[in-house]
């Protein structure tokens, strides 16, 4: 008896091992392991690499994913290939790239862009030209007002409010102070979120927004502790965020108040870059599965980083969202019947509906608006040694700009 | 009154890091006749270089150590074999040149470093000066200021009084003359580029703790100290750290001014622009222009 009950533990313990491995393989497209040939599909996308801070991760993340793609039969048989423009964190740079992909290389899609100023400046070109333009990683807010431009995170907006909403409730804060670099389209607009939510609770909010070039945070950190608000939350880039930080912790402002980030902050190597004075004192918003989440997908993502991306790709927020863009992509152009053009493309991503994955809060859908923001649920985590511990569940976004987006998913047909 | 001094403090401690960077460019623009686009990544190459070695868990002092000598052995290295050879070529050139370095330091550590988070922290971090019942500033703003005191002083009195000094000013009067006289051109440049090296180093290792370590942010730190050094005309140390302190402090200060304050970072340009517009009026000139010597 005791002889059989050792020999099932090891064939559990053996069965599982294999399941373990079999769920940490990379899976992707056709999954056939035959290296695709023919003539290639070409996707584009453009982001913000050099300038103030490094938003490629998305981009790198697809482009793993499309390399996987390729060595597994491609999209039924044909090769993508892949081009990444970086726009230098300038308007005139991103126009230009974009011209030169859809004119020149004439792209059937964008996928797994992320830029600080693309969308303003080609969200025109894209619905003139009918290419849809899958981002990963949307940050201003003409990112959310596109007709054919559509992100897989929830936004600056929405995460900042995020993690605005779950400082406030939780601790019962009574007043807020929402920090935001002045980039057009941006630190207005990711504040007012807050100010809104604020408006609507009763709860007075102050607004401090800064010279993105501004090179000292002590002087915001002071602007931070002259406001005495209970709670602070830092709309901005993680880059941005650590002289702010580093300032507030030298006055010690750690202790009377509340803080709290949005999902840029949400990074492996924060925990270590903040040092320990913040150490359980930040709670970060995520759009995405937790990076130690178990779910197929999420599995699925590091699997493929690590066979396909180099070693230096970021392994954050950013690139999980990169990653489910070159998938979404992948599976619908896998749907299309026939020729892969641009207009078949289109069709096949702007039909896309009630595609789940575990990565996300809700089923993710292109829809048919004038605008886009198919993710307003996120979780909320606290920061400290060694990384992050995940506090709740989905919860739904609180902001009033959502009105419209949650009036059409309503109607029904798009996420049930 | 009250609410505005922790502002004029915050803006006097990192415009006197823009200070000590001034007068780095002053002293080897005075030497060689060379504007050093190439000094704020020299000091972003020291910020780096001195988180790794912390990084990999050396003592803190191997850390500062090996950053300011990175970017000293750097300079040195580019005064001593790329300087001779533009000597001869117009100053523009010269100065176009040491933008190319810059350009250079700056994406090999950003391609090295990349964009992940992460802080250089000093000891001096975790204690400070009080105001109002909680602390303003930490104790390596102070240390900015008076090593940037510190060095200035150390400059003139180089200059003044040292024979090194002495062939500086020779060869800012006339390289020509001075090297009839038996001084030493090449060796004379090559100490004016290790000393500002050595300046960057350390501005460098300040602004990574005070402001954000990323080379590519720490590269365009030259922006405000060249805006500094024409306040003093390329030429007066002195009038360099009244500039640098200004540009800090009206930086600081404008955060006061919701209206203004998303533009902070113009600063710079508009006290430079004013400053030399105003010395053009008055007929004051940039240091001695001996380029037409050479």
């Amino acid at each position: 008896m005791k002889k059989t009950t050792i020999l099932g533990g090891a064939v559990a313990v053996a069965l599982s091992l294999a399941a373990s491995g079999a769920m940490a393989q990379d899976k992707c497209g056709l999954g056939n392991g035959k290296k695709a040939s023919g003539e290639p599909i070409q996707i584009g996308a453009i982001v913000g690499k050099t300038g103030p801070e490094d938003f490629s991760s998305s981009a790198r993340a697809a482009q793993a994913y499309f390399n996987c793609v390729n060595a597994n039969g491609g999209i039924n048989g044909r090769p993508i290939q892949y081009t990444v423009q970086d726009d230098t964190w300038n308007p005139e740079v991103a126009a230009q790239a974009a011209n030169k992909l859809v004119k020149d290389t004439k792209v059937v899609a964008m996928v797994g862009s992320s830029s600080f100023v693309e969308c303003g400046a080609n969200n025109d070109l894209y619905v003139k030209e009918g290419v849809p333009s899958v981002s990963g990683v949307g940050v201003p807010r003409a990112c959310f007002y596109g007709k054919n431009y559509i992100s897989f995170n929830q936004g600056p907006r929405q995460s900042t409010l995020g993690a605005a909403q779950y400082i406030t409730e939780t601790f019962k804060l009574k007043s807020l102070t929402c920090v935001a670099p002045g980039i057009p389209g941006f630190g207005d607009w990711v504040c007012g979120g807050v100010e809104s939510y604020g408006k609507a609770n009763n709860i007075p909010v102050k607004t401090v927004i800064f010279d993105p070039g501004q090179l000292d945070g002590n002087a915001i950190a002071l602007q931070v502790a002259a406001a005495k608000s209970e709670g602070v939350v830092l709309g901005m880039p993680r880059g941005m965020m650590l002289p702010i930080l580093t300032a507030a912790e030298q006055q010690d402002l750690g202790k009377g108040m509340k803080w709290g980030l949005p999902t840029s902050a949400y990074h492996a190597d924060m925990p270590k870059a903040v040092g320990k004075y913040w150490h359980d004192k930040l709670y970060v918003h995520m759009e995405l599965e937790p990076m130690d989440g178990t779910g197929p997908d999420n599995t699925n993502w590091k699997a493929i980083m690590d066979k396909f991306g180099d070693k230096k790709d970021p392994r954050d927020t950013f690139s999980q969202a990169g990653f489910l863009a070159a998938k979404a992509a992948t599976d619908a152009l896998l749907g299309v019947k026939g020729n892969i053009d641009r207009k078949s493309a289109y069709q096949a991503i702007v039909g896309i509906k009630n595609w789940k994955t575990d990565m996300m809060c809700a089923p993710w859908y292109f829809g048919p608006g004038e605008r886009h923001q198919p993710n307003h649920k996120g979780r909320a985590a606290m920061l400290q040694k060694g990384g992050f511990k995940t506090l709740t569940e989905c919860y739904q976004s609180k902001d009033s700009d959502l009105a419209d987006v949650l009036k059409l998913e309503a109607k029904g047909g798009l996420v049930n | 009154m009250e609410s505005l001094l922790p502002f004029i403090v915050v803006g006097i401690s990192v415009g006197s890091v823009y200070a000590l960077s001034g007068v780095g460019l002053v002293v080897l623009y005075r030497a060689s006749g060379v504007v050093n686009f190439a000094f704020g990544a020299l000091g972003g190459l020291a910020a780096m270089v001195c988180w790794q070695v912390i990084d990999l868990e050396y003592d803190d002092w191997m850390g500062w150590v090996a950053g300011v000598g990175s970017a000293t052995l750097l300079s040195w290295a580019y005064g001593r074999f790329i300087a001779p050879s533009l000597t001869h070529q117009d100053r523009v050139v010269r100065a176009m040149a040491t933008l190319g370095f810059a350009l250079m330091i700056m994406g090999i550590a950003q391609w090295y470093w990349g964009d992940d988070p992460r802080r250089l922290v000093l000891p001096t971090d975790s204690d400070g000066i009080e105001f109002d019942g909680r602390r303003l500033i930490s104790h390596t703003r102070v240390a900015a200021l008076l090593f940037a005191a510190g060095a200035t002083m150390g400059m003139l009195w180089l200059l003044a009084k040292t024979p090194l000094g002495l062939r500086m000013r020779a060869l800012q009067s006339n390289r020509v003359l001075a090297g009839l006289v038996g001084v030493r051109v090449k060796r004379i440049d090559t100490w004016a580029w290790t000393l500002a090296g050595l300046l960057a180093g350390v501005s460098g290792l300040f602004m990574g703790n005070m402001v954000r370590l990323n080379p590519t942010v720490l590269t365009f730190l030259v922006i405000p100290a060249m805006a500094a050094a024409m306040v003093g005309r390329m030429n007066s140390l002195t009038a360099t750290v009244i500039g640098g302190l200004v540009i800090g402090v009206i930086e600081s200060m404008l955060n006061l001014v919701p209206e203004v304050q998303r533009y902070g970072s113009a600063t710079a340009f508009v006290v430079a622009i004013s400053v030399v517009l105003w010395q053009q009026r008055h007929g004051i000139g940039l240091s001695r222009d001996n380029s037409h010597l050479e």
